[in-house]
């Protein structure tokens, strides 16, 4: 019992040893190291088509919890807009019947309302002046 | 290929049926043009209908009938409603037109006023902005044409941008500004009853609560009111708008043609018959997510709806509309680019004893000669519709102050109005490639704005505006 104990140890302390020495090498599991991180300040991102992406049939959206949010068609060639995203964090993973892959890591971050907010004032106050300079002019001529 | 789309036969016996057509029209009208007023502006006395159409067929454009379901599948409500207030352009170059009609009853460009007006240095940063303008709609047009053919067929970008330059240029040619105002007479008539069916079929095929629940659950921003980009949005596209039709000789050229108190009245019912058509091109739009579609660039996604929707017969449906918008807006750019540069570099630089003849024929060169600059630069394709038509926004808002003071406040000098074109349009830019397309005009038109008030302020001149007719 206690020498098949002696060969268990070993065995899991090798595994170990082992994926230490190819994560120090860099040669983590594909769906780790390759996955492309963007961040977006307006809810939109442009996946752009990638050579590996045929053999796929469908680009889910998740949420960072895991829940998927959409599935699009992977069309050969074809890029994706995904647009109307929320703060938050999503992972873009591309599926086929018998495998799938994490593509994208995106953290969406909107612009502050106070910054938008700040603009559409100027923007208002300037129309209004804009108005007013026309219908003085208008009323001069 | 999708199952929308329409074949390679279909789409080339299409294509060349409407280059026949509009060739042949421009051809019959243009056929009594005798001098480079009757060419470039239509003898001066176009009547309130065909104005009123040219005027809302010409702001239907590509921006209409693609950009608008872009800016709403980027943008949502404030999208769609953002970019219908681009009718308030229109709206307001009405009292406009009439006082430009007024004080220069013998002009031929808005480069004329800006001349008479200003001098020479802001007369040069104007004519630059002008034609990266109108090169950048141009593009876009050209680029439009492309998109439009290899989203809705399985021709190639090229082949799309090649035959909506090449019809353009050739009805252009043959029957100038008066063949470019009767063929948006009937393309507005086209485009409006098409707009309204692909509208009418979306929300019977899809309904208000698919689109809804969809909505809710994938692209949540799209209906939030607070949506942070949208709301920058807003007031950008409205000055983007304000500055396009205010500086541009294509505006300009139609106060200059239309009979004497026609301008006013046209403009501003062009402007009211204009404003719900963004709304209805940009709601189809929020349809996509609930018909699972992606668009693989932003603004195809309005094309890619409509023939999804209406199947393959749709397809061609589709094509017959945005081509009639696209050919309605190449046609007012190309006659109003080669005007102003007729007028303004080819008479007021090079040959300022030329005669109509020779202004006529150098007229019909430079038509040609846009075509293929355009199709130089389209073939690059280097941005999609929505970021390029913005990134003129930059240039354009500059231009608004200068112009409104010009025609209104006689203490603004040409130094100033030159200096706030170049301080707005040089901002204009900063904001664009540092916060996002966005910010362009607003930002522009802001930094013109004090620019023209600082002016204003330290001017102790007072133009005279009857010197604008002495030297007209």
């Amino acid at each position: 019992m206690s020498r098949y104990r002696w060969h268990v140890v070993p065995d899991i302390a090798v595994k170990i040893i082992l994926a230490s020495l190819l994560v120090f090498a860099g040669c983590a599991p594909v769906t780790a190291a390759n996955i492309e991180k963007r961040t977006s300040q307006d809810g939109t991102i442009v996946v752009p088509w990638k050579e590996g992406y045929a053999r796929y049939q469908t680009l889910r959206i998740n949420s960072v919890s895991g829940d998927t949010l959409s599935r699009h068609p992977v069309v050969n060639g074809q890029n994706w807009v995904i647009t109307g995203l929320s703060d938050g964090q999503y992972r873009f993973i591309l599926s086929s019947s018998d495998s799938q892959t994490q593509i994208l890591s995106l953290h969406v971050s909107h612009y502050s309302l106070t910054s938008a907010f700040g603009l559409f004032t100027l923007g208002l106050i300037m129309f209004v002046y804009l108005l007013v300079a026309l219908m003085k002019g208008g009323r001069d001529d | 290929m999708t199952d929308f789309m329409l074949g390679r036969e279909t789409a080339l016996v299409i294509l060349v049926l409407f280059g026949l057509a509009w060739v042949g029209w421009g051809w019959y009208l243009g056929r009594n043009n005798r001098t480079i007023e009757d060419y470039a502006l239509a003898g001066r006395s176009v009547g309130f209908a065909m104005a009123t159409a040219t005027a809302m067929a010409t702001w239907i454009t590509s921006n209409t009938t693609l950009v608008a379901p872009q800016l709403t599948y980027q943008f949502g409500v404030w999208g769609m409603l953002g970019y219908s207030m681009a009718a308030l352009g229109l709206i307001l170059f009405a009292p406009l037109a009439q006082r430009i009609r007024q004080l220069l009853p013998n002009g031929f460009t808005s480069g004329d006023f800006i001349y008479q007006r200003y001098g020479r240095f802001a007369w040069a940063m104007f004519i630059i902005i002008s034609l990266c303008y109108a090169f950048g709609w141009l593009v876009s047009l050209g680029m439009a044409g492309g998109l439009l053919l290899s989203s809705l067929s399985d021709l190639s970008y090229l082949t799309g941008m090649t035959a909506i330059l090449v019809i353009c240029v050739g009805y252009t040619l043959l029957g100038g500004l008066k063949a470019v105002i009767a063929t948006d007479f009937v393309q507005s008539i086209v485009i409006i009853t098409g707009v309204v069916i692909v509208a009418w079929v979306c929300i019977d095929t899809v309904g208000f609560d698919t689109m809804h629940t969809t909505l809710t659950r994938e692209q949540p921003e799209l209906l939030n009111l607070l949506f942070p980009a949208a709301i920058m949005f807003f007031f950008n596209n409205i000055f983007f708008g304000i500055g396009e039709i205010f500086h541009s000789n294509v505006w300009w050229s139609r106060a200059f043609a239309f009979g004497p108190g026609i301008g006013k009245k046209s403009y501003l019912t062009a402007g009211l018959l204009w404003l719900p058509i963004p709304v209805v091109t940009g709601f189809i739009a929020l349809a996509a997510s609930s018909l699972n579609l992606v668009p693989p660039s932003a603004d195809m996604v309005g094309p890619m709806v409509a023939a999804k929707l209406l199947g393959s017969i749709g397809a061609v449906f589709i094509f017959v509309i945005v081509f009639s918008a696209l050919a309605s807006s190449m046609d007012s750019l190309l006659a109003a680019t080669s005007d102003l540069l007729t007028q303004d570099i080819v008479k007021k630089l090079f040959v300022p004893d030329a005669s109509s003849d020779t202004l006529l024929r150098a007229n019909r060169y430079i038509v040609i000669g846009l075509g293929i600059g355009t199709w130089c630069i389209a073939a690059f394709k280097l941005a999609t519709l929505g970021a390029l038509l913005n990134f003129t926004g930059a240039f354009v808002a500059s231009t608004i102050w200068p112009i409104v003071f010009g025609l209104y406040q006689p203490k603004l000098t040409g130094r100033w109005a030159g200096l706030a074109m170049v301080a707005g349009t040089t901002c204009g830019l900063i904001g664009y490639f540092a916060i996002g397309f966005y910010v362009a005009a607003i930002i522009s038109c802001g930094v013109s704005l004090v620019c023209c008030r600082i002016g204003i302020m330290q001017s102790k001149d007072y133009f005279q505006w009857h010197e604008l007719e002495e030297k007209g």
